[in-house]
Formats: structure tokens, C-alpha cells, sequence
């Protein structure tokens, strides 16, 4: 028989609760400082405990037995184009120090307005590269923010 | 206080500071209405901007923010039954039947009036109320604040709806766990920061806020396939009908004003309540007080049942700065968001807030006189064309909102870490949404966390080492009976049920 969902995560919450103990059992303390009333451990080991026994009770307590979202719902979601944003997500965030605010925030735009299913070239550019100029002319001219922008460096457009 | 209001007023009438309110105003009704976000996130994406203000001013625009997005929130509910926040649930339930009947216009304007009401009580309440509760709280010591965040947190999970108490309990204690990441602040020992230098700092509270929120609604309505701009666009398409209300209609929700308003407040300042609860508490106590006839309205398109939960909302989102500004203990998600970002301006909000920053906290409070005005005369004229924003395709809305989430984020600590941070939290937050996680019990514990542990340590040392501490004070001992009662309330809730699904099971069989 399958667990049903709730018991599952109050599994994941009680090795996450023992796993945090155990990590704050590892924190290390100034020489002496096992005595003190009060030290870099105290907090952690009383959330660890606390965090043990709630999951106990949400394991043990009676569950619904029809959760919602139910799990076919949740199958007839559209992951591919959640995990193609995610995987955008991350690649921004490899980019951004690399090309530069203007060039990487654009791509990133154009790129989700793609997965998102826009078509149309002239939005796809029109939206992208023209809104991150005006927001970057806005940090930049206006507020005084610096970006480090070395593709902006490379056509001479900033210093 | 005279004094301090007119400090505060002076503060607040700055054309800067009337600027922030109007644009906190119409921001948080856009991001309001859009199905999905909510207050939290729509003070979350707002934060960035407030860095470059002084406190006064950022606090002013996210007060405006959070009343724009209830109102944002009842635009959605009322015109394509999309509540874009909980508080907003209750609207839909009399708003859209409205609307489905060609009355859209009235619809929102007893939104607007409604809320307006609600909100200005409200406010008169908070500035009797906030005064008295900070000149008590003065005598406040470590172990009454530290009781205190207990039973904030604690209602938070009570409160978080039927057979979530468990859930919400995790999701509290994960918060405080996170808070723990970073250097500890007395000590200045590294705590689970596996050897990196970027958890050295700890997590940044408006990355979580935005990780959690922002990124993870948006996320959830591309996961959810959900096409808001398509109804809407029919729902403008039917027209709007007039925005007038005749005599009698004035005449029917006036008296429900008075009562939502009162309700709302005082649910408000509870901690863990809020404005869900309180809107459906309204609509619950109108459905019972309304004569036979009327009753049967309720659901078809009731204005009394349209009135109770959006005067009610509003009164409790200004009684949920009470404890904020007086105790510093945010009682809801959305003002544990702004705690974080007062703490980051390095204000400290409580009891010391109305003696030391009298021009933050009385400005504060006159701002949302201010903010309901603007709603009302800004805002209700030109919803017709604001409501057209919702139109817009969602190709392009929803990377715009990850693009403000991830850069406003980026451009504070200028470190890509950040944003793959950010990303892994988002994952598990929509991870947990489907689950039936409640994600503003973590925010509030997150923000909670270090003062928590801070008054813990006073507490513990003054006492030495002793837990003596939580009964041995008056004060200490009366709120964490309090808090035991809170707990047992879905304890109690559990059993009863239990009781009566026996009964029933019996009579049945």
C-alpha cells in the first residue's frame, strides 16, 4: 500500500529535524563554553526537537483522504515549461557577471517570453531588449546604481 | 500625541511621501489583482525600490501597497472570481455573482466604499489603540517578548485552517531554522553555513520573501495553466454597469460597515488572524443577523455580503499594524515582510518606536488615512482601465514578474549566488504549496527567528539557565497561558469533529 502523502513529508521533516540536530550538535563552541547558560547551540537543538516531535504527530496524526491538489492534478500540470523557467532561472544566474546585466536580463526575457509561448518576433525583441535599456538607463543614469557590464564595455556604451 | 501627530502628519503630507502612497496605491492594486499574487509578494517586489527612501517613506509606500493589493485582490475576485489573495475570497462569494449580473461597476464600488470605511475606522481605531499599547509595552522585558513571539507564531499555525495546525507548526519551526543560518549574532560562531562564504551573513529575508512568494506564485500559475488575461478580457468586454449606489443601497450596508469594521480590527490585532479570517468571520456574522429574506440573497449577489468581508479585510490589515508598531511582532505574513524591511533600514519597531521614531510611526498611521482616500478617488474611477493591465498576455507578464523578483534581489548584494539561492528556494516552495504547506507562518518565523533567539538568551542568562523564566513573570506567565490555549484550540477543533462524525456514523448505521 502507498503512504499516503502527508506521512511522506512528515518522514522528510523528521530526517530533516534529526539531520539539523545533529549539524547543530557539530556547532562549534569557544573553549569553556559548554557551561554557559546560553550558547550558540541552545537555539538549534530546542528547533530540532521541536521539529522532531511535530512531525511524530503530523506522522501518527489521522490524515485527509482526499489531499488537493490530488496527484492526478498535480500530473496534468505543465512541468516542462516550469522546469525550462527554472533552468532559465539558473542560466541568468550564471550569466549575469559574465556578459553583463543588459545582455544576460534581456536574453532571459526573450527566453521566457518564448517558453511562455510568444511567437511573434517583433514582442519577443520589443519587450526584451528595449524594457532592459530603459530599466537599466533608470538604475544607471538615474539612481546611480553601477552594473558591471562588460558587453556594454565591449560596444563603448558605458565606461 | 499631538504632537506626535502632527509630526507624523507633517511627514505624511511631504509631496515625496504623497508620491509613495499614489504609487504604492496603484502598484499593489495591479500586482493585487493579479490572480495569484498576493500582498506579500507585491511588498516583496516593492522592497528594492524602498532602499533608496528613508524608513518613513518606504514604510508609507508599503502601507500603500498592502492596501492597494486587498483592493487589487477584490478587483479579481469580484470581475473573474480569481481572489488574487485569501482576504479576497469572501468578495468573490456576493462580488462575481454581481458582476455575472451586469453590475461589475457597483460591484467595486461598494468594494471601494466599503473598503474605504473599513480601512478609515479602522485607522481611528489604531491611533487610539497604538498609543496605549506602546506606553503599556514599555515595561516589556526579554521573557514577555519572547512569550510573545511564541504565541504570534503559535496563532499563526492555529489560525492557518481546518487540519493544517500540523503543517503550519513545521512550516514555523523551518523558518526559525533558516534563521539560524549564518553567524550567530552574540557569539559571531558560523552556524550551518557548510564552509560557504556566501551563507556567512545568513539568509537575506528578502530573498526568501521573494524566493517563496513572487517567484513561486508566478511559478504556480504557469504550472496551474492559468489564463487570467482571457477572462478578464471577457469579463471587460461585458461593461462595467454604473458606479452609482441609490438611497436604499447606501442605507442597507452602512449599518454592516459599522459592525465589519469593528470586527476587523480587533481580529486584526490578533496575531495569526488577519484578514482572511476576519473577512469570513463578517460574511458568517452578516449571513446570521440578515432578516429571512435578505439571507437568501447571500451567494447570488448579497451587498451586505459584499460590504461585511471587504470592510472587514481592510479594518484588519490597519489592526495588524498594532502589534507591529507597538510590540514589534508582526502578527501576519505580510507585516512580517515589513518588519524585515524596517529591521534592514535599521529601525527597530516597538514600544521605543513611538518615543524615538515618533515621525515613522505616526506617519505611518496617517498614510493610510491617506492611502484610502487615494484609492477611493484615484482608484475606483479608473478601474475600469487598471482592470485592463489584467489583459495583458500572460507570455509576458509572468517573466516580467520572475525578471523583478531575481534583479531586485540581485542589485542589492550584486552576487549570483543569490539567485541560484533563490531558485532552489522557489523549487521547494512550490514543492510544499502542492503539498498544503502554508508558506506565511516560515516568512513570519524567518523574520522572528533572531529576535527570538535573542530574547531567549537574555531570558536564559537573567535566569540562569532556568526556564523559570516563563512563570515566573505576571506578564510572561498570562501570555504563555495564552499560548497553551491557542494550541489547544485545534486540539479541541479535532476532537469535536471526531465526536460528531461518530454520531453521525452511529445514527447513520
Amino acid at each position: 500500500m502507498l503512504l499516503h502523502r502527508d506521512r511522506v513529508w512528515a518522514l522528510i521533516f523528521l530526517a530533516l529535524a534529526i539531520a539539523y540536530g545533529i549539524e547543530a550538535g557539530r556547532i562549534e563552541l569557544y573553549f569553556g563554553g559548554e557551561d554557559e547558560a546560553f550558547t550558540a547551540r541552545t537555539f538549534p537543538m530546542a528547533l530540532a526537537w521541536a521539529g522532531g516531535i511535530t512531525a511524530f504527530l503530523l506522522l501518527i496524526s489521522p490524515v485527509d483522504p482526499e489531499p488537493a491538489p490530488s496527484l492526478r492534478e498535480i500530473r496534468r500540470y505543465d512541468w516542462m515549461r516550469v522546469l525550462a523557467l527554472l533552468v532559465l532561472m539558473i542560466a541568468y544566474g550564471l550569466a549575469i557577471q559574465r556578459i553583463g546585466f543588459f545582455l544576460s536580463t534581456s536574453l532571459f526575457l526573450l527566453g521566457g517570453y518564448a517558453i511562455l509561448g510568444e511567437r511573434r518576433i517583433w514582442m519577443l525583441l520589443l519587450a526584451s531588449f528595449p524594457v532592459v535599456a530603459a530599466f537599466q538607463f533608470l538604475l544607471q543614469g538615474l539612481l546611480g546604481v553601477y552594473l558591471n557590464d562588460p558587453f556594454l564595455t565591449l560596444l563603448g556604451i558605458t565606461g | 500625541m499631538i504632537e506626535g501627530l502632527w509630526i507624523g502628519l507633517s511627514t505624511a503630507l511631504q509631496p515625496l511621501n504623497l508620491l509613495m502612497v499614489v504609487i504604492g496605491c496603484f502598484a499593489g492594486t495591479f500586482i493585487g489583482m493579479l490572480p495569484g499574487l498576493g500582498p506579500i509578494s507585491a511588498i516583496a517586489l516593492m522592497i528594492p525600490v524602498t532602499y533608496g527612501l528613508d524608513p518613513a517613506a518606504g514604510l508609507i509606500l508599503m502601507a500603500g501597497v498592502y492596501y492597494g493589493a486587498i483592493f487589487g485582490g477584490s478587483t479579481s475576485s469580484i470581475l473573474i472570481n480569481a481572489p488574487g489573495v485569501a482576504g479576497t475570497v469572501a468578495t468573490a462569494f456576493d462580488g462575481y455573482p454581481m458582476a455575472r449580473k451586469g453590475m461589475a461597476g457597483k460591484a467595486l464600488a461598494i468594494a471601494a466604499y466599503a473598503s474605504f470605511s473599513g480601512g478609515t475606522i479602522a485607522a481611528v481605531f489604531l491611533l487610539l489603540a497604538a498609543p496605549a499599547l506602546a506606553s503599556v509595552a514599555l515595561s516589556f522585558q526579554s521573557p514577555d517578548y519572547f512569550a510573545l513571539m511564541v504565541l504570534g507564531l503559535t496563532a499563526v499555525s492555529a489560525f492557518a485552517g481546518r487540519g493544517q495546525f500540523l503543517k503550519a507548526l513545521l512550516m514555523t519551526i523551518l523558518g526559525l531554522m533558516l534563521a539560524t543560518v549564518g553567524q550567530d549574532v552574540s557569539s559571531d560562531i558560523s552556524r550551518f553555513t557548510f564552509g560557504s562564504i556566501d551563507l556567512l551573513d545568513g539568509i537575506s529575508f528578502l530573498l526568501l520573501a521573494m524566493a517563496t512568494f513572487a517567484l513561486s506564485e508566478a511559478l504556480m500559475l504557469v504550472l496551474e495553466r492559468e489564463k487570467p488575461s482571457s477572462e478578464a478580457e471577457k469579463a471587460l468586454r461585458g461593461g462595467m454597469g454604473t458606479l452609482k449606489l441609490d438611497r436604499r443601497e447606501v442605507r442597507e450596508i452602512v449599518p454592516v460597515i459599522g459592525r465589519s469594521s469593528l470586527l476587523g480590527f480587533l481580529i486584526g490585532v490578533l496575531p495569526g488572524a488577519g484578514a482572511t479570517i476576519a473577512s469570513f468571520l463578517a460574511y458568517g456574522m452578516e449571513r446570521h443577523l440578515a432578516p429571512p429574506e435578505r439571507k437568501e440573497e447571500f451567494g447570488k449577489g448579497s451587498l451586505r455580503g459584499l460590504a461585511a468581508p471587504e470592510t472587514a479585510n481592510n479594518a484588519a490589515c490597519s489592526g495588524s499594524f498594532v502589534p507591529l508598531l507597538t510590540l514589534g511582532i508582526p502578527g501576519s505574513g505580510t507585516t512580517a515582510v515589513m518588519l524585515g524591511a524596517l529591521i534592514s533600514f535599521g529601525i527597530q519597531p516597538g514600544p521605543r518606536l513611538f518615543v524615538e521614531r515618533p515621525d515613522v510611526f505616526w506617519s505611518v498611521i496617517l498614510s493610510m488615512y491617506i492611502g484610502n482616500i487615494i484609492l477611493l478617488i484615484l482608484n475606483l474611477p479608473l478601474i475600469p482601465y487598471i482592470a485592463r493591465l489584467l489583459a495583458l498576455p500572460r507570455q509576458l507578464l509572468i517573466p516580467l514578474i520572475l525578471f523583478f523578483s531575481l534583479t531586485g534581489v540581485y542589485l542589492i548584494s550584486f552576487n549570483s549566488f543569490d539567485i541560484q539561492l533563490m531558485v532552489l528556494f522557489a523549487i521547494v516552495a512550490v514543492v510544499l504549496r502542492l503539498a498544503g504547506f502554508p508558506m506565511a507562518p516560515m516568512i513570519l518565523a524567518f523574520v522572528l527567528g533572531r529576535l527570538m533567539e535573542e530574547n531567549l538568551r537574555r531570558s536564559l542568562l537573567l535566569w540562569d539557565g532556568s526556564l523559570a523564566f516563563l512563570w515566573e513573570r505576571p506578564i510572561t506567565l498570562g501570555i504563555m497561558i495564552v499560548t497553551l490555549l491557542v494550541l489547544l484550540t485545534p486540539v479541541v477543533q479535532f476532537v469535536r469533529e471526531r465526536r460528531n462524525r461518530i454520531v453521525m456514523a452511529g445514527e447513520g448505521g
